[in-house]
């Protein structure tokens, strides 16, 4: 592989997979995703001028596909989602934030995951989710306090 | 400030996202109310859960990208000078066999006149068999004559 493309995978590829694994709360949903959206980004490589653009790219793609994904999987039936969450991140396993996450809203949930996991400025985040820098303020300040909700909850 | 106004601003304020002026204000209450200070390390500590709990990304992942994207043994910027070179050479090479056409010309001459004295010999030889043919007629009518 080349080594714009090595040194790309490695910069990025930790966060593309947590968000996805957060989106999704599924290991095997996350892989796929993070493998497929590399793959679909290094087809194109030679398309984008400047790394801010290569992320903005497979941030967007990464979220939309999660969604795309969560969505479909809403539609099959129960008995299909059973099976799914056979490889969910287990409940009992201290990752309780993961467990979380999974209550709040998707449209909620992903500028959140981009803000902690990816460590993006809400400004990145509205070039990513192609929203205003306002609503990608409140929406992460809205999941963050239903998250201390939770956790209080919790505890 | 309301306690509750800067509880709203606490994430923004960890994330950076406020001017100079409320960063000022958030930082001089956290200071002076010790619930303000205690909401401040949970949502912090938030951010540190987020960082605890994220996995690494299985390492088959990397693994199918490089067989998918596999350099070649010759990387393009290592061909691009050898094709130069091989044009180069294709160049050369050209200019000596337009040095050399008069003996390519001559080349030409001596292989048609071997063709040509081939289908002599050809022709040649089918009008001596339809002779011998005609030979044969002779003896076997002259046979039949007897
Ligand atoms: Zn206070």
């Amino acid at each position: 592989m080349e080594k714009r493309l090595e040194v790309i995978y490695k910069e990025n590829s930790r966060y593309v997979f947590n968000i996805a694994l957060g989106m999704l709360k599924n290991r095997d949903d996350a892989e796929d995703i993070t493998q497929n959206v590399f793959i679909k980004l290094f087809d194109s490589i030679n398309s984008f001028r400047g790394d801010a653009n290569i992320k903005t790219y497979l941030y967007r793609m990464t979220i939309n596909r999660c969604i795309d994904l969560i969505r479909q999987r809403k539609m099959q039936d129960n008995k299909m989602d059973r099976i799914a969450q056979k490889n969910s991140v287990p409940a009992d396993s201290g990752f309780i934030l993961w467990d979380l996450l999974d209550k709040l809203d998707i449209n909620h949930r992903a500028p959140l995951l981009l803000s902690e996991v990816g460590g993006f400025s809400y400004k990145e985040i509205s070039k990513i989710l192609e929203i205003k820098e306002g609503t990608v303020k409140s929406r992460v300040n809205r999941a963050i306090n239903r998250l201390k909700d939770l956790i209080d909850k919790e505890d | 400030m309301k306690c509750t106004d800067i509880e709203s601003l606490l994430y923004d304020y960890i994330k950076n996202e406020l001017s100079p002026a409320r960063v000022s204000l958030v930082k001089r209450h956290i200071k002076e109310c010790r619930s303000c200070e205690r909401r401040y390390f949970e949502t912090k500590g938030l951010s540190t859960l987020f960082n605890a709990e994220s996995a690494a990304p299985p390492k088959k992942i990397l693994k199918n990208l490089r067989k998918k994207y596999k350099t070649p043994f010759f990387p393009a910027r290592l061909l691009r000078p050898a094709f130069t070179l091989m044009t180069v050479l294709m160049l050369a090479a050209g200019s000596f066999f337009a040095a050399n056409s008069i003996n390519k010309s001559k080349e030409l001459e001596l292989s048609s006149f071997l063709y040509d004295s081939y289908n002599i010999s050809v022709e040649y030889y089918h009008d001596e068999q339809t002779n011998t043919t005609r030979v044969a007629d002779f003896f076997e009518i002259a046979s039949t004559n007897y």
